[in-house]
């Protein structure tokens, strides 16, 4: 597969300063730190700790409602979006913080990109939707667009299926199309970091398996977040797997590690599935 | 719940709350749903339904009824007058002033659009008024579809819950006044001021235009403070049923708020915020109050928006009283009626059309 | 139609529905002019308070609306600043009426310029100018006259006071388009004051204290004097000019009745032309039948 269009590159500092003057990053690219998140009166995330590295995925395992979401939409701070949403803790994304006075929220996205739980293509054309990002910072050439489109289809599995009607509406695509026209859509700003929110859940095995070979590829370049309720597609994509549980952080390991040797009976129970 | 009580139809089973089995026989659950709804429950059922329909079907019957009998009266009248011409122009003698005697003469004939009903023969161009009618709504379409959108948009992707909890009952009640009031505001408290403000007296004017205190800018001031908060209301409406879904996917990508805004959902709203306008347009054909007291009331074809102005329904309000009945005057009247009310049913006709093609095409 | 036919149902049912003990009271209902509605509610008043057992509704609306009540049967007298016109009598006839006319008082029509306008005097000739349209410009009257656009009010259509101005003023020319239609009185006495170059005309009982506006005497043509209807130094109806037609726009205010007046009613209109009414209709600034009524015998015929 062809490799991300060049010029497109470029990472800016989240925090404000400039990349090289950033303390020493930690292990972990994506580092969350002690996470709290409130909506309103109730808590859904207890001092959670967490990290990815660099170009590794890390899956988020648990049973729905422990917090998975709340997690994945702290780190591209679009939780801010629900009314009475407060956050403790911090995030790090290569030793910058995201909450920082400074941080500049519109940076902090154009890296972390995200892909929803629930398919949500804007009511544009195919082609549009792609191009959706790029056009928001001033992209205009032509070509370029074009070339974006394509890959970023490809690289989501969609290309074939929709080459001869990108000026359709999204909307006319199956549920399954929508959802990697997300994908696309995600990854046609080139983030460095994505965020993946059960991206398989609407999909037919096919199109998953193509999703699946998409973030093993996707892996060289990106640091991802994937959220599932699928053991096996943990077990298939991840370096790592955190499993939740009533918003704390249960275990955090390697993935062959947590689905071979759990340390935790919780987690044993729950990948064995006589839990949750 | 107590452990005592065994259920119904499984006294065999042991059945401790706290094992996770239910504390109910879901055999008698069963029964009970099946077997006995209950021929009062589906009486209530059809009188409901019935008497819904039924009030359906009468709102129905009355517009039909308004249509019939403004229609039947209004077509009275062309069947009165010797040419359609009447409704639409007069010759009218030119009336020329002579200083010397200081007497008014006639001097020759020309073609006029004059709205003079209680004159012999009666002057019943009812262009001027079609004029006034359309001048004001499309002025005040000026003058309140931005500042709606804007306050709309506001409302919906910008104030917090609080502002917008201050704002909207605010916008409603504004929507609420009777608009006998907001004329009487305009008419006491803002003409005045306007023109002086506008062509003050000394000659150092902006607008020398602006000759008359009460015209259709006046008028259509009055009917924007009424339908600016209409649209702000129905384009806040719009957009708050834009899913935020596709506002966190916007964002996630990196755009602004406004970005968001403009880029996502207003186009994804498009269809909620033309109805807003239109029916926004609608409410300032139908207008009468405001007009009545401050456009001036001067039945006239004249392209400067300074220029007093007559609405139609300005017409119909100050002159069906004393319409002598039977007579063309009053016919011509319920003309000018059918007229607003077949503008009005093509104006809601479009929103429907609007509505309906992005309705399609966005599926939201 | 629709709102003639609730008014009827309403006024049905009020008498049908009205208490027993008001049965024995005679109801006069009178609606129709303006101009007149101040001076008859006073003319009632005063006369029930007097006449316990009779009780008077008064409803303005325009003489056009009370004469069409009245041939409605709506009413029992109709106001009316104007005479019946042919095809009103006309229509009273089909409908089996053969309406009375009673001149109650007189009435003039003032002409009312802002304060600021120095013109001196009016002839019925440029009246007739400026409210055609024939001349726009107050220069063109008099070149001592600002030059300023002609600002025009009138009285809507529905009022005895515009009818009479457009059958003596106007003739036969129309209204200029930019004339602006004005529901009462009052309102142009308003609108004159505020608008320096307007000219309006209504009723002389509302201009009788002119503030910041001022009503400018009227010559039937050139060569005749100048009459103001209103005493300006002492604040009331130049009762002599009206009364000996001198002053060119006055006219009789009457009442009709669907037939010659009889009972309670006749009472009533013997009342209003005796010197205790006609003291009322002075009180109120209309203006007395005097001993010779000029205009009104003229006109009544
Ligand atoms: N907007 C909100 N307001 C209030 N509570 C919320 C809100 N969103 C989520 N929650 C609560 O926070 C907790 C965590 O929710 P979250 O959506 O993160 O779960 P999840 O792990 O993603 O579940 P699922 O697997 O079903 O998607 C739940 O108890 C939920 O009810
Ligand atoms: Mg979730």
């Amino acid at each position: 597969m062809a490799s991300s269009p060049p010029e497109l590159r470029e990472h800016k500092s989240i925090a404000g300063f400039p990349k090289h003057g950033a303390p020493d990053p930690s292990k972990y690219y994506v580092d969350i730190q002690k996470l709290s998140v409130f909506y309103g009166e109730k808590q859904a995330l207890f001092g959670v700790s967490l990290g990815v590295a660099r170009n590794e995925v890390l899956a988020l395992i648990g049973p729905s409602g422990c917090g998975k979401s709340t997690l994945v939409k702290a780190v591209n701070r679009i939780s801010e979006l629900t009314p009475n949403v407060r956050i403790d803790g911090d995030i790090r994304i290569n030793g910058e913080t995201i909450f920082g006075e400074k941080a500049d929220i519109i940076t902090l996205r154009q890296r972390v990109g995200m892909v929803f739980q629930r398919p949500n293509p804007f009511p544009k054309s195919i082609y549009e939707n792609v191009v959706y990002g790029l056009r928001l910072h001033g992209v205009r050439d032509r070509k370029t667009l074009d070339d974006v489109v394509e890959w970023a289809l490809r690289h989501a599995a969609l290309w074939d299926e929709v080459k001869d009607r990108l000026k359709t509406s999204a909307l006319e695509l199956s549920g399954g199309q929508q959802q990697r026209l997300c994908i696309a859509r995600a990854i046609a700003v080139q983030p460095d970091v994505l965020l993946m929110d059960e991206p398989c859940s609407a999909l037919d095995p096919i199109a998953t398996a193509k999703i699946e070979d998409l973030i093993l590829e996707l892996k060289k370049d990106y640091t991802i977040l994937i959220v599932t309720h699928n053991m096996q597609q943990a077990a298939r994509v991840s370096d790592y797997t955190a499993l939740m549980w009533l918003g704390k952080l249960i275990e955090h390991a390697p993935t062959e590690e947590i689905f071979t040797n759990p340390k935790e009976k919780i987690t044993e129970d729950y990948i064995t599935g006589r839990n949750g | 719940m107590s452990a005592s009580a065994p259920p119904l139809d499984a006294p065999g089973e042991k059945n401790p709350p706290a094992s996770g089995s239910p504390s109910f026989s879901p055999k008698a659950v069963r029964d009970r749903v099946r077997h006995s709804t209950p021929f009062i429950q589906r009486l209530k059922e059809f009188a409901i339904e019935k008497l819904l329909a039924l009030s359906g079907w009468l709102s129905i019957l009355f517009i039909l009824l308004i249509f019939v009998f403004l229609f039947k009266e209004g077509l009275l009248a062309l069947r009165q007058v010797e040419s359609l011409s009447t409704f639409f122009y007069s010759v009218e003698p030119v009336m020329a002033y002579d200083a010397a005697t200081a007497e008014t003469k006639i001097v020759g004939e020309a073609v006029a659009y004059k709205w003079e009903p209680v004159s012999t023969p009666p002057r019943l161009s009812i262009l001027p008024l079609l004029w006034g009618s359309f001048g004001v709504a499309l002025l005040s379409a000026v003058l309140s579809t931005l500042s709606g959108i804007a306050v709309g948009v506001f409302l919906s992707e910008m104030a917090s819950e609080k502002t917008r909890n201050l704002v909207k009952p605010a916008l409603e009640l504004l929507v609420g006044i009777p608009t006998v009031v907001i004329g009487f505001f305009m008419l006491t408290v803002v003409a005045i001021p306007l023109k002086n403000i506008l062509n003050p007296a000394d000659g150092t004017s902006l607008i020398p235009a602006y000759q008359s205190l009460y015209n259709m800018f006046v008028g259509s001031l009055g009917v924007s403070v009424v339908i600016v908060p209409v649209i702000a209301s129905l384009v806040d409406d719009a957009l708050r049923a834009v899913p935020m879904d596709l506002r966190a996917a916007s964002l996630s990508l990196g755009a602004t708020r406004w970005q968001t805004t403009w880029r996502v959902v207003l186009p994804a709203g498009v269809s909620g915020v033309l109805s807003a306008v239109i029916l926004g347009f609608g409410r300032a054909i139908g207008e009468t109050m405001i007009v009545l007291m401050c456009a001036g009331s001067a039945p006239q074809i004249s392209l400067n928006p300074f220029d007093s102005t007559r609405t139609m329904t300005a017409t119909i309000a100050a002159e069906m009283g004393a319409a002598q009945q039977g007579s063309l005057h009053m016919h011509t009247l319920f003309l000018v009626g059918a007229i607003l009310v077949t503008l009005a049913f093509f104006l809601n006709l479009t929103v429907e059309l609007i509505a309906n093609h992005y309705r399609k095409k966005i599926r939201l | 139609m629709l709102l003639k036919t609730m008014l009827a149902t309403a006024t049905f049912l009020a008498v049908a529905l009205s208490p027993v003990a008001a049965q024995d009271k005679v109801k006069i209902n009178i609606s129709g002019s303006d101009t007149m509605n101040l001076l008859t509610q006073r003319l009632a008043e005063t006369y029930s308070k007097k006449h316990a057992n009779v009780e008077i509704s008064v409803r303005g609306g325009g003489s056009g609306t009370g004469i069409a009540d009245l041939l409605n049967g709506l009413v029992d007298i109709a106001q009316a600043s104007r005479k019946m016109k042919e095809k009103e009598i006309a229509t009273a006839k089909e409908n089996g009426y053969d309406p009375a006319e009673y001149v109650v008082a007189l009435d003039g029509i003032a002409i009312a310029v802002h304060e600021s306008n120095p013109v001196k005097s009016l002839t019925i000739g440029q009246l007739r100018a400026l409210y055609s349209g024939a001349v726009k410009n107050w220069s063109e009257i008099d070149p001592n006259l600002p030059s300023a656009p002609v600002v025009l009010f009138s009285r809507e259509s529905n009022c005895g006071t515009y009818d009479f101005f457009k059958e003596h003023v106007m003739k036969d020319a129309t209204f200029a388009p930019n004339t602006s239609y004005l529901a009462a009185t009052a309102a142009v006495a308003n609108s004159v004051t505020k608008e320096p170059n307007a000219i309006g005309f209504g009723g002389v009982s509302y201009f009788v204290r002119p503030e910041g506006l001022r009503v400018v005497p009227i010559s039937v043509d050139k060569d005749s004097p100048a009459v103001n209807p209103i005493d300006v130094v002492h604040h009331h109806v130049n009762l002599a000019v009206i009364q000996d037609g001198s002053y060119p726009i006055s006219r009789p205010l009457q009442y009709y009745t669907p037939e010659e007046a009889s009972g309670e009613v006749k009472s009533f209109l013997d009342w209003i032309i005796s010197d205790e009414g006609q003291a009322i209709v002075l009180r109120e600034e209309y203006i007395p039948l005097g001993n010779s009524a000029p205009t009104s015998e003229s006109k009544a015929q």
